[in-house]
């Protein structure tokens, strides 16, 4: 089978790939492959021109300084999930990172990657959408940090513009790091896409509630976060309503939304037990 | 690959699995899904299993690939291929490559690993025939005799 590229540029750094991503304007970023790969196959995409950002050695990396915890673009699911820092500041991000896919595809798959994807159902969103983690874009011309939650405009649709990468992730450390974790219900747990997701996490600012496979982009639901912070014994019944007059999610192969409302009110009831320390 | 030096002129299109089986003839590398759901394309890039059908041809440039071919050392299969053997691991077969190359990459990195550390590493790779007890029990008599080689 002959996938429609037309070109891949090999890149060593950024300026070389901003560079091939400025001077050819059909060119798109290509992370590991993993979704692109899939795409290409049944056709959704055609004569692909793609600048090879996976072993630029300068977007990936993990550090921590003075409260700010930043994540290079092409870093696997795998060196996140199993990095001290991350599982030390926020515990919920290494453990989505450890379910994504399959062991294979943490290997190569990116946190930018699943990021630039944009889809509503990618299992780092939820956590990191939740810590207000910021994205840092770079072109040749600027470099800019804007709000994730705002980074996407639609399905599978981002501010990434013609020219520019997303360089790093950005997230503000509480003083006591992001408590809290990440819920999903799927089919089956390996190798398989959210029927609804959401992270329940708790920084200095009170508790933080974002939800995937719920709505197109995903996103922060600041009636239950209120819900949450007022009531220490949250009602299962009582989430039920909020998420239902927040949340309007589709129905598809893989569940009814009636059913997707019910899994995310009891999954955000269980992480707001377990942040409560309760069981 | 498999320990030699080798290059090859492509189209940019080519996936790594259609480079292996169709280029270098090493058709061991066995294609089901196609779409990084079944493992059976399961190879060693770098010393990790990876997915050869979720590659470019071109992302292989300047590694070190190992198939299913390159395990057997001077007419001795690997110790995996042999606990699969004796463990009755294999039926039909042909998830066989992906599953020991899955076991393979975990062995190196991990050499005593515990039954749940092979069932995560091995989550990626679907059989069809045997169910799984007699996989994971041969990755733990390939993993038991590796302990008392070393």
């Amino acid at each position: 089978m002959l996938l429609s590229i037309d070109k891949i540029y090999t890149c060593e750094n950024i300026t070389q790939a901003l560079d091939y991503l400025t001077q050819d304007e059909e060119a798109m970023p290509l992370a590991a492959g993993t979704d692109i790969i899939p795409m290409l196959r049944d056709g959704a995409i055609k004569k692909a021109r793609l600048v090879d950002l996976h072993n630029i050695n300068e977007l990936n990396y993990i550090r921590y300084e003075d409260g700010l915890l930043r994540i290079g673009a092409m870093t696997t699911h795998q060196s996140i999930a199993g990095n001290k820092l991350v599982q030390k500041y926020i515990p919920a991000l290494s453990y989505a990172c450890s379910q994504i896919g399959s062991a294979q595809i943490r290997r190569r798959a990116t946190i930018g990657g699943n990021i630039c994807h944009a889809s509503p159902a990618a299992d780092t969103l939820p956590v990191l959408i939740a810590a207000d983690a910021c994205a840092v874009i770079r072109s040749r011309e600027y470099k800019k940090t804007i709000l994730l939650e705002s980074f996407f405009t639609g399905l599978k649709k981002t501010r990434l513009h013609k020219g520019a990468i997303l360089e790093e992730i950005t997230i503000i450390i509480p003083k006591d790091g992001w408590q809290g974790n990440f819920y999903r219900a799927g089919g089956r747990s390996a190798l398989t896409i959210s029927i609804a997701s959401v992270a329940v996490m708790r920084g200095d600012q009170g508790i933080h509630a974002a939800y995937g496979s719920m709505s197109p982009c995903v996103k922060r639901i600041r009636a239950v976060e209120e819900y949450l912070d007022q009531n220490a014994n949250a009602e299962p019944g009582a989430l039920r309503e909020i998420v239902g007059e927040c949340l309007f999610p589709i129905t598809d192969i893989r569940a009814l939304k009636e059913y997707r409302l019910e899994v995310a009110s009891n999954l955000t009831w269980l992480g707001s037990i377990e942040l409560a320390g309760k069981n | 690959m498999n320990g030699t030096v080798v290059s090859a002129e492509i189209d940019a299109g080519t996936r790594a699995i259609d480079l292996i089986r169709n280029t270098f003839g090493l058709t061991g590398t066995k294609e089901a899904c196609g779409q990084g759901e079944c493992g059976s394309c399961t190879i060693l890039l770098d010393e990790e299993a990876v997915h050869s059908c979720l590659l470019l041809a071109a992302q292989l440039n300047k590694t070190q690939v190992v198939t299913i071919e390159g395990l057997e050392k001077n007419g001795e299969l690997d110790i995996l291929q042999q606990a699969f053997l004796e463990a009755g691991a294999v039926q039909c077969g042909y998830c066989t490559p992906g599953m020991i190359m899955a076991a393979k990459g975990l062995l190196l990195h991990n050499p005593s690993p515990s039954t749940e550390e092979i069932k995560e590493a091995m989550s990626g790779n679907l059989c069809r025939c045997t169910g799984y007890k007699k996989i994971i029990e041969a990755v733990e008599m390939a993993a038991a005799r590796q302990g008392v080689d070393t």
